[in-house]
Protein backbone atom coordinates (compact mmCIF):
# COMPACT_ATOMS: atom_id res chain seq x y z
CA UNK A 1 0.00 0.00 0.00
CA UNK A 2 1.25 3.47 -0.89
CA UNK A 3 0.88 5.15 2.50
CA UNK A 4 2.04 8.52 1.23
CA UNK A 5 -0.62 8.59 -1.45
CA UNK A 6 -3.22 7.51 1.03
CA UNK A 7 -2.33 10.36 3.36
CA UNK A 8 -2.30 12.82 0.47
CA UNK A 9 -5.65 11.63 -0.82
CA UNK A 10 -7.47 13.88 1.65
CA UNK A 11 -9.25 11.08 3.43
CA UNK A 12 -7.67 12.01 6.77
CA UNK A 13 -8.89 15.60 6.48
CA UNK A 14 -12.35 14.27 5.67
CA UNK A 15 -12.14 12.06 8.72
CA UNK A 16 -11.24 14.95 11.01
CA UNK A 17 -14.09 17.04 9.65
CA UNK A 18 -16.62 14.21 9.91
CA UNK A 19 -17.15 14.01 6.15
CA UNK A 20 -16.42 10.29 5.96
CA UNK A 21 -18.92 7.54 5.61
CA UNK A 22 -18.99 4.96 8.36
CA UNK A 23 -17.05 2.57 6.17
CA UNK A 24 -14.40 5.16 5.37
CA UNK A 25 -14.14 6.05 9.02
CA UNK A 26 -13.54 2.44 9.97
CA UNK A 27 -11.01 2.21 7.19
CA UNK A 28 -9.04 5.20 8.49
CA UNK A 29 -9.12 3.88 12.05
CA UNK A 30 -7.99 0.47 10.96
CA UNK A 31 -5.19 1.69 8.69
CA UNK A 32 -3.95 4.12 11.31
CA UNK A 33 -3.40 1.15 13.60
CA UNK A 34 -1.46 -0.66 10.90
CA UNK A 35 0.60 2.20 9.49
CA UNK A 36 2.35 4.51 12.00
CA UNK A 37 2.69 7.20 9.32
CA UNK A 38 -1.06 7.36 8.89
CA UNK A 39 -1.60 7.46 12.63
CA UNK A 40 0.98 10.20 12.97
CA UNK A 41 -0.59 12.30 10.20
CA UNK A 42 -4.00 11.83 11.74
CA UNK A 43 -2.84 12.77 15.22
CA UNK A 44 -1.07 15.82 13.89
CA UNK A 45 -4.30 17.21 12.48
CA UNK A 46 -6.32 16.16 15.50
CA UNK A 47 -3.84 17.90 17.77
CA UNK A 48 -4.10 20.99 15.62
CA UNK A 49 -7.88 21.10 15.82
CA UNK A 50 -7.86 20.30 19.53
CA UNK A 51 -5.50 23.19 20.12
CA UNK A 52 -7.77 25.39 18.10
CA UNK A 53 -10.61 24.25 20.34
CA UNK A 54 -8.66 25.40 23.38
CA UNK A 55 -9.05 28.89 22.04
CA UNK A 56 -12.56 28.97 23.42
CA UNK A 57 -11.60 27.71 26.88
CA UNK A 58 -13.90 28.94 29.58
CA UNK A 59 -13.91 27.87 33.21
CA UNK A 60 -16.99 25.79 34.04
CA UNK A 61 -19.39 27.14 36.68
CA UNK A 62 -18.23 26.53 40.26
CA UNK A 63 -21.08 24.21 41.19
CA UNK A 64 -20.17 21.76 38.45
CA UNK A 65 -16.94 20.57 40.01
CA UNK A 66 -18.55 18.74 42.90
CA UNK A 67 -21.46 17.59 40.78
CA UNK A 68 -19.17 16.02 38.20
CA UNK A 69 -16.58 14.50 40.51
CA UNK A 70 -19.05 13.07 43.00
CA UNK A 71 -21.26 11.53 40.37
CA UNK A 72 -18.76 9.47 38.46
CA UNK A 73 -20.26 6.03 37.84
CA UNK A 74 -18.43 2.93 39.05
CA UNK A 75 -15.87 1.62 36.64
CA UNK A 76 -17.07 -1.96 36.69
CA UNK A 77 -20.08 -1.07 34.56
CA UNK A 78 -19.69 -2.36 31.01
CA UNK A 79 -18.72 0.39 28.68
CA UNK A 80 -18.25 0.44 24.96
CA UNK A 81 -15.03 2.28 24.34
CA UNK A 82 -15.76 2.95 20.72
CA UNK A 83 -18.75 5.01 21.70
CA UNK A 84 -16.49 7.73 23.02
CA UNK A 85 -14.36 7.87 19.92
CA UNK A 86 -16.94 8.91 17.37
CA UNK A 87 -20.33 10.61 17.30
CA UNK A 88 -23.09 8.06 17.51
CA UNK A 89 -25.03 9.77 14.79
CA UNK A 90 -23.17 9.05 11.59
CA UNK A 91 -23.33 11.83 9.03
CA UNK A 92 -24.56 10.88 5.58
CA UNK A 93 -21.85 9.49 3.32
CA UNK A 94 -20.11 12.08 1.18
CA UNK A 95 -20.23 11.90 -2.60
CA UNK A 96 -17.46 9.96 -4.34
CA UNK A 97 -14.13 11.78 -4.77
CA UNK A 98 -13.32 13.50 -8.07
CA UNK A 99 -12.83 11.15 -10.99
CA UNK A 100 -9.02 11.31 -11.34
CA UNK A 101 -8.54 10.22 -7.75
CA UNK A 102 -11.28 7.66 -7.77
CA UNK A 103 -9.33 4.89 -9.44
CA UNK A 104 -6.37 5.59 -7.25
CA UNK A 105 -8.43 5.44 -4.06
CA UNK A 106 -10.05 2.26 -5.18
CA UNK A 107 -6.69 0.55 -5.06
CA UNK A 108 -5.60 2.28 -1.91
CA UNK A 109 -8.70 1.33 0.01
CA UNK A 110 -8.48 -2.28 -0.88
CA UNK A 111 -8.15 -3.60 2.71
CA UNK A 112 -11.59 -2.33 3.52
CA UNK A 113 -12.99 -3.35 0.22
CA UNK A 114 -11.76 -6.82 1.07
CA UNK A 115 -13.26 -6.54 4.54
CA UNK A 116 -16.55 -5.36 3.09
CA UNK A 117 -16.43 -8.08 0.47
CA UNK A 118 -15.76 -10.60 3.23
CA UNK A 119 -18.79 -9.33 5.15
CA UNK A 120 -20.92 -9.48 2.02
CA UNK A 121 -19.72 -13.02 1.38
CA UNK A 122 -20.44 -13.92 5.01
CA UNK A 123 -23.92 -12.44 4.77
CA UNK A 124 -24.55 -14.23 1.49
CA UNK A 125 -23.28 -17.41 3.14
CA UNK A 126 -25.61 -16.95 6.09
CA UNK A 127 -28.47 -16.16 3.77
CA UNK A 128 -27.63 -19.28 1.79
CA UNK A 129 -27.61 -21.37 5.00
CA UNK A 130 -30.87 -19.74 5.98
CA UNK A 131 -32.34 -20.44 2.54
CA UNK A 132 -31.05 -24.01 2.67
CA UNK A 133 -32.54 -24.50 6.13
CA UNK A 134 -35.76 -22.94 4.93
CA UNK A 135 -35.73 -25.22 1.89
CA UNK A 136 -35.00 -28.23 4.13
CA UNK A 137 -37.89 -27.33 6.39
CA UNK A 138 -40.12 -26.93 3.34
CA UNK A 139 -38.91 -30.31 2.07
CA UNK A 140 -39.60 -31.91 5.44
CA UNK A 141 -43.03 -30.29 5.49
CA UNK A 142 -43.65 -31.70 2.02
CA UNK A 143 -42.45 -35.14 3.12
CA UNK A 144 -44.66 -34.97 6.18
CA UNK A 145 -47.64 -34.11 4.00
CA UNK A 146 -46.86 -37.02 1.68
CA UNK A 147 -46.43 -39.35 4.65
CA UNK A 148 -49.66 -38.07 6.15
CA UNK A 149 -51.39 -38.83 2.86
CA UNK A 150 -49.88 -42.30 2.86
CA UNK A 151 -51.08 -42.85 6.44
CA UNK A 152 -54.55 -41.71 5.43
CA UNK A 153 -54.51 -44.04 2.44
CA UNK A 154 -53.41 -46.93 4.65
CA UNK A 155 -56.15 -46.07 7.12
CA UNK A 156 -58.66 -46.09 4.27
CA UNK A 157 -57.31 -49.42 3.07
CA UNK A 158 -57.61 -50.86 6.59
CA UNK A 159 -61.14 -49.53 6.78
CA UNK A 160 -61.83 -51.07 3.38
CA UNK A 161 -60.31 -54.34 4.52
CA UNK A 162 -62.37 -54.23 7.68
CA UNK A 163 -65.38 -53.46 5.52
CA UNK A 164 -64.62 -56.32 3.19
CA UNK A 165 -64.20 -58.65 6.18
CA UNK A 166 -67.62 -57.50 7.37
CA UNK A 167 -69.01 -58.00 3.86
CA UNK A 168 -67.53 -61.47 3.67
CA UNK A 169 -68.92 -62.37 7.08
CA UNK A 170 -72.30 -61.11 5.95
CA UNK A 171 -71.88 -63.01 2.71
CA UNK A 172 -71.04 -66.21 4.62
CA UNK A 173 -74.03 -65.64 6.87
CA UNK A 174 -76.21 -65.11 3.77
CA UNK A 175 -74.92 -68.16 2.01
CA UNK A 176 -75.52 -70.24 5.10
CA UNK A 177 -79.18 -69.15 5.28
CA UNK A 178 -81.61 -71.87 4.31
CA UNK A 179 -83.89 -71.12 1.35
CA UNK A 180 -81.49 -68.64 -0.31
CA UNK A 181 -81.07 -69.11 -4.03
CA UNK A 182 -77.85 -68.22 -5.79
CA UNK A 183 -78.30 -66.93 -9.31
CA UNK A 184 -75.10 -66.53 -11.32
CA UNK A 185 -75.28 -63.73 -13.87
CA UNK A 186 -73.23 -64.34 -17.00
CA UNK A 187 -72.24 -62.09 -19.88
CA UNK A 188 -74.73 -61.78 -22.70
CA UNK A 189 -72.01 -60.93 -25.17
CA UNK A 190 -69.24 -63.36 -25.79
CA UNK A 191 -66.45 -60.82 -25.92
CA UNK A 192 -67.20 -59.37 -22.51
CA UNK A 193 -65.78 -60.87 -19.36
CA UNK A 194 -68.21 -60.25 -16.55
CA UNK A 195 -69.50 -62.14 -13.55
CA UNK A 196 -72.01 -61.12 -10.87
CA UNK A 197 -74.18 -63.00 -8.39
CA UNK A 198 -77.69 -62.46 -7.06
CA UNK A 199 -78.79 -64.07 -3.81
CA UNK A 200 -82.57 -64.19 -3.56
CA UNK A 201 -84.89 -65.58 -0.92
CA UNK A 202 -88.18 -66.29 -2.74
CA UNK A 203 -90.06 -66.56 0.54
CA UNK A 204 -89.01 -63.30 2.13
CA UNK A 205 -88.21 -61.54 -1.13
CA UNK A 206 -84.79 -60.40 0.19
CA UNK A 207 -82.38 -59.92 -2.67
CA UNK A 208 -78.61 -59.30 -2.52
CA UNK A 209 -76.13 -58.46 -5.19
CA UNK A 210 -72.46 -59.45 -5.22
CA UNK A 211 -70.27 -57.69 -7.73
CA UNK A 212 -67.77 -60.37 -8.53
CA UNK A 213 -66.32 -58.97 -11.70
CA UNK A 214 -68.00 -56.30 -13.71
CA UNK A 215 -66.13 -54.07 -16.15
CA UNK A 216 -65.62 -50.50 -14.99
CA UNK A 217 -68.52 -48.26 -15.85
CA UNK A 218 -68.04 -45.52 -18.46
CA UNK A 219 -67.97 -42.06 -16.88
CA UNK A 220 -71.54 -41.28 -17.90
CA UNK A 221 -73.07 -44.67 -17.10
CA UNK A 222 -74.13 -46.72 -14.10
CA UNK A 223 -75.04 -50.35 -13.68
CA UNK A 224 -78.72 -50.96 -13.01
CA UNK A 225 -80.18 -54.25 -11.74
CA UNK A 226 -83.41 -55.72 -12.95
CA UNK A 227 -85.64 -58.56 -11.92
CA UNK A 228 -87.56 -60.06 -14.79
CA UNK A 229 -90.85 -61.75 -14.27
CA UNK A 230 -92.94 -62.90 -17.19
CA UNK A 231 -90.70 -60.85 -19.47
CA UNK A 232 -91.40 -57.74 -17.52
CA UNK A 233 -88.30 -56.04 -16.11
CA UNK A 234 -88.51 -54.25 -12.80
CA UNK A 235 -85.69 -52.06 -11.53
CA UNK A 236 -84.42 -53.37 -8.23
CA UNK A 237 -81.50 -51.03 -7.71
CA UNK A 238 -78.44 -49.21 -9.01
CA UNK A 239 -74.91 -50.39 -8.40
CA UNK A 240 -73.15 -47.68 -6.47
CA UNK A 241 -70.46 -45.93 -8.48
CA UNK A 242 -68.01 -46.43 -5.68
CA UNK A 243 -66.05 -49.55 -6.23
CA UNK A 244 -65.33 -52.08 -3.55
CA UNK A 245 -68.84 -52.79 -2.38
CA UNK A 246 -68.84 -56.54 -2.18
CA UNK A 247 -72.45 -57.08 -1.27
CA UNK A 248 -75.46 -54.89 -1.72
CA UNK A 249 -79.05 -55.33 -0.67
CA UNK A 250 -81.52 -54.70 -3.45
CA UNK A 251 -85.24 -54.08 -3.44
CA UNK A 252 -87.25 -57.09 -2.37
CA UNK A 253 -88.37 -59.27 -5.24
CA UNK A 254 -91.56 -61.27 -4.90
CA UNK A 255 -91.42 -63.14 -8.18
CA UNK A 256 -88.61 -63.45 -10.68
CA UNK A 257 -87.74 -65.60 -13.64
CA UNK A 258 -84.42 -63.99 -14.22
CA UNK A 259 -82.13 -61.17 -13.10
CA UNK A 260 -80.12 -58.88 -15.36
CA UNK A 261 -77.78 -55.93 -15.23
CA UNK A 262 -77.69 -53.20 -17.85
CA UNK A 263 -75.54 -50.12 -18.31
CA UNK A 264 -77.77 -47.06 -18.05
CA UNK A 265 -77.23 -43.34 -17.84
CA UNK A 266 -76.22 -42.25 -14.35
CA UNK A 267 -79.28 -42.33 -12.14
CA UNK A 268 -80.82 -45.22 -14.00
CA UNK A 269 -83.67 -45.66 -16.47
CA UNK A 270 -87.28 -46.63 -16.14
CA UNK A 271 -86.80 -49.53 -18.50
CA UNK A 272 -83.62 -51.37 -19.39
CA UNK A 273 -81.69 -50.52 -22.51
CA UNK A 274 -81.58 -53.98 -23.96
CA UNK A 275 -78.50 -53.57 -26.10
CA UNK A 276 -76.63 -52.42 -23.01
CA UNK A 277 -77.33 -55.56 -21.07
CA UNK A 278 -74.07 -56.84 -19.60
CA UNK A 279 -75.01 -59.94 -17.64
CA UNK A 280 -78.11 -62.01 -17.08
CA UNK A 281 -79.01 -65.15 -15.13
CA UNK A 282 -82.07 -67.27 -14.96
CA UNK A 283 -83.56 -68.42 -11.69
CA UNK B 1 4.85 12.31 19.36
CA UNK B 2 5.47 14.97 21.93
CA UNK B 3 6.57 13.92 25.37
CA UNK B 4 3.99 13.36 28.03
CA UNK B 5 3.92 16.04 30.70
CA UNK B 6 3.91 15.20 34.38
CA UNK B 7 0.23 16.02 34.73
CA UNK B 8 -0.68 13.91 31.69
CA UNK B 9 1.27 11.01 33.14
CA UNK B 10 -0.54 11.30 36.47
CA UNK B 11 -3.90 11.47 34.80
CA UNK B 12 -3.25 8.55 32.45
CA UNK B 13 -2.00 6.37 35.30
CA UNK B 14 -5.00 7.27 37.43
CA UNK B 15 -7.46 6.63 34.60
CA UNK B 16 -5.92 3.26 33.84
CA UNK B 17 -5.99 2.28 37.51
CA UNK B 18 -9.52 3.48 38.07
CA UNK B 19 -8.38 6.16 40.52
CA UNK B 20 -11.10 8.81 40.44
CA UNK B 21 -8.70 11.45 41.74
CA UNK B 22 -7.39 11.53 38.19
CA UNK B 23 -10.68 13.14 37.18
CA UNK B 24 -10.05 15.98 39.58
CA UNK B 25 -6.81 16.58 37.73
CA UNK B 26 -8.65 16.43 34.41
CA UNK B 27 -11.17 18.89 35.73
CA UNK B 28 -8.60 21.31 37.05
CA UNK B 29 -6.23 21.19 34.08
CA UNK B 30 -8.54 20.62 31.13
CA UNK B 31 -12.00 21.47 32.45
CA UNK B 32 -11.95 24.95 30.96
CA UNK B 33 -10.99 23.71 27.49
CA UNK B 34 -13.63 20.98 27.66
CA UNK B 35 -16.38 23.21 28.98
CA UNK B 36 -15.39 26.02 26.62
CA UNK B 37 -15.72 23.68 23.66
CA UNK B 38 -19.16 22.59 24.88
CA UNK B 39 -20.24 26.19 25.22
CA UNK B 40 -18.84 27.09 21.84
CA UNK B 41 -20.56 24.20 20.10
CA UNK B 42 -23.90 24.29 21.89
CA UNK B 43 -24.12 28.05 22.49
CA UNK B 44 -26.17 27.51 25.61
CA UNK B 45 -24.87 27.30 29.18
CA UNK B 46 -27.38 24.70 30.41
CA UNK B 47 -26.77 22.48 27.37
CA UNK B 48 -23.06 23.00 27.71
CA UNK B 49 -23.16 21.92 31.37
CA UNK B 50 -25.07 18.81 30.44
CA UNK B 51 -22.67 17.89 27.64
CA UNK B 52 -19.70 18.72 29.84
CA UNK B 53 -20.83 16.28 32.54
CA UNK B 54 -21.52 13.64 29.94
CA UNK B 55 -18.09 14.09 28.37
CA UNK B 56 -16.40 13.87 31.78
CA UNK B 57 -18.14 10.57 32.47
CA UNK B 58 -17.06 9.28 29.06
CA UNK B 59 -13.48 10.31 29.75
CA UNK B 60 -13.60 8.52 33.11
CA UNK B 61 -15.09 5.37 31.64
CA UNK B 62 -13.10 5.39 28.42
CA UNK B 63 -9.91 6.15 30.32
CA UNK B 64 -9.70 2.51 31.38
CA UNK B 65 -8.73 1.67 27.81
CA UNK B 66 -6.73 4.77 26.93
CA UNK B 67 -3.35 4.36 25.32
CA UNK B 68 -1.13 6.59 23.28
CA UNK B 69 -2.31 5.05 20.04
CA UNK B 70 -5.47 7.07 20.58
CA UNK B 71 -3.44 10.25 20.41
CA UNK B 72 -2.42 12.83 22.94
CA UNK B 73 -4.48 12.78 26.13
CA UNK B 74 -5.73 16.30 25.60
CA UNK B 75 -6.67 15.62 21.98
CA UNK B 76 -8.38 12.40 22.94
CA UNK B 77 -10.46 14.22 25.55
CA UNK B 78 -11.32 16.99 23.12
CA UNK B 79 -12.39 14.40 20.56
CA UNK B 80 -14.69 12.83 23.14
CA UNK B 81 -16.10 16.20 24.06
CA UNK B 82 -16.62 17.26 20.48
CA UNK B 83 -18.38 14.03 19.60
CA UNK B 84 -20.60 14.33 22.65
CA UNK B 85 -21.60 17.82 21.53
CA UNK B 86 -22.17 16.64 17.94
CA UNK B 87 -24.50 13.99 19.33
CA UNK B 88 -26.41 16.65 21.25
CA UNK B 89 -26.66 18.90 18.23
CA UNK B 90 -27.92 16.11 15.97
CA UNK B 91 -30.23 14.66 18.59
CA UNK B 92 -31.95 17.97 19.02
CA UNK B 93 -31.70 18.78 15.35
CA UNK B 94 -30.52 22.15 16.52
CA UNK B 95 -28.20 24.45 14.76
CA UNK B 96 -26.70 27.53 16.21
CA UNK B 97 -26.57 30.52 13.99
CA UNK B 98 -23.41 30.80 12.01
CA UNK B 99 -21.25 33.46 13.47
CA UNK B 100 -18.22 35.07 12.15
CA UNK B 101 -15.14 33.89 13.93
CA UNK B 102 -13.95 36.72 16.09
CA UNK B 103 -10.78 37.13 18.03
CA UNK B 104 -12.53 36.42 21.30
CA UNK B 105 -12.45 32.68 20.58
CA UNK B 106 -8.72 32.65 20.96
CA UNK B 107 -8.64 33.74 24.57
CA UNK B 108 -6.83 31.05 26.46
CA UNK B 109 -6.22 30.90 30.16
CA UNK B 110 -2.53 30.78 30.78
CA UNK B 111 -2.35 27.55 32.73
CA UNK B 112 -3.94 25.54 29.92
CA UNK B 113 -1.25 26.51 27.54
CA UNK B 114 1.41 24.16 28.86
CA UNK B 115 -0.56 20.98 28.16
CA UNK B 116 -1.68 21.77 24.66
CA UNK B 117 -0.26 19.63 21.86
CA UNK B 118 0.11 22.66 19.60
CA UNK B 119 1.27 26.10 20.57
CA UNK B 120 -2.05 27.89 20.58
CA UNK B 121 -0.53 31.34 20.23
CA UNK B 122 1.23 30.26 17.08
CA UNK B 123 -1.91 28.56 15.91
CA UNK B 124 -3.94 31.68 16.48
CA UNK B 125 -1.63 33.63 14.23
CA UNK B 126 -1.77 30.99 11.55
CA UNK B 127 -5.54 30.79 11.66
CA UNK B 128 -5.67 34.45 10.84
CA UNK B 129 -3.71 33.72 7.70
CA UNK B 130 -6.30 31.34 6.36
CA UNK B 131 -8.87 32.55 3.90
CA UNK B 132 -12.03 33.38 5.75
CA UNK B 133 -14.18 31.10 3.59
CA UNK B 134 -11.82 28.17 4.10
CA UNK B 135 -11.70 28.72 7.84
CA UNK B 136 -15.47 28.98 7.93
CA UNK B 137 -15.83 25.46 6.55
CA UNK B 138 -13.58 24.14 9.31
CA UNK B 139 -15.58 26.06 11.88
CA UNK B 140 -18.90 24.70 10.69
CA UNK B 141 -17.71 21.13 10.40
CA UNK B 142 -15.55 20.85 13.45
CA UNK B 143 -17.12 23.23 15.94
CA UNK B 144 -20.74 23.25 14.81
CA UNK B 145 -21.05 19.61 13.83
CA UNK B 146 -22.36 20.42 10.36
CA UNK B 147 -22.31 17.65 7.79
CA UNK B 148 -20.84 18.19 4.36
CA UNK B 149 -24.33 18.50 2.88
CA UNK B 150 -25.43 21.01 5.46
CA UNK B 151 -22.38 23.17 4.87
CA UNK B 152 -22.96 23.09 1.12
CA UNK B 153 -26.54 24.24 1.62
CA UNK B 154 -25.71 26.80 4.26
CA UNK B 155 -22.93 28.42 2.27
CA UNK B 156 -24.56 27.71 -1.09
CA UNK B 157 -21.49 26.11 -2.53
CA UNK B 158 -21.08 22.80 -4.38
CA UNK B 159 -20.66 19.71 -2.24
CA UNK B 160 -17.17 19.05 -3.60
CA UNK B 161 -16.08 22.58 -2.75
CA UNK B 162 -16.80 21.91 0.91
CA UNK B 163 -14.26 19.13 0.99
CA UNK B 164 -11.78 21.03 -1.12
CA UNK B 165 -11.87 24.01 1.19
CA UNK B 166 -11.59 21.91 4.33
CA UNK B 167 -8.66 19.92 2.98
CA UNK B 168 -6.93 23.05 1.73
CA UNK B 169 -7.36 24.85 5.04
CA UNK B 170 -6.14 21.94 7.11
CA UNK B 171 -3.13 21.37 4.90
CA UNK B 172 -2.17 25.02 4.87
CA UNK B 173 -2.45 25.17 8.60
CA UNK B 174 -0.38 22.06 8.97
CA UNK B 175 2.31 23.33 6.62
CA UNK B 176 2.50 26.69 8.34
CA UNK B 177 2.72 25.09 11.77
CA UNK B 178 5.50 22.79 10.65
CA UNK B 179 7.47 25.62 9.15
CA UNK B 180 6.85 28.38 11.65
CA UNK B 181 6.46 26.52 14.91
CA UNK B 182 8.84 23.73 14.16
CA UNK B 183 6.58 20.83 14.85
Amino acid sequence: MDVKKYIESGILEDYIMGFCSKQERQEVECLSKIYPQIQSALHEMQDMMASWASGSAQAPPEHLREKVLKNLPPRDMPFELDSVEEPSDVPPPPPPPPAPKKANMKVLRNPWLYATAACVVAIIGLMSVYQDSKASIEDMKGQLTVQQQEVNELKAQIEDLNGSVDDKQRLIALLSRPGLEKIQLSPVKEDVEAVATIYWDPESGETYFVRNQLPGEPATSQYQLWSIHKRKPVSIGLVPLREGVAIQRLDDVEDADAFAITLEPIGGSESPTMDQMVVMGKV
Amino acid sequence: MAEITQIEHQIITGLLNGDDRSMALVYDHYGAAIFGLCKRMLQDVAKAEEAFQEAMVKIWQGGAGYDQSKGRLYTWMINITRNTCVDHIRKENRRVQIQDVGDDVYKVETHHKTDLPVDHIGLKKQLEKLRKEDRQVLELAYFMGYTQDEIAKELRIPLGTVKTRARKALNELKAILRRDIGR
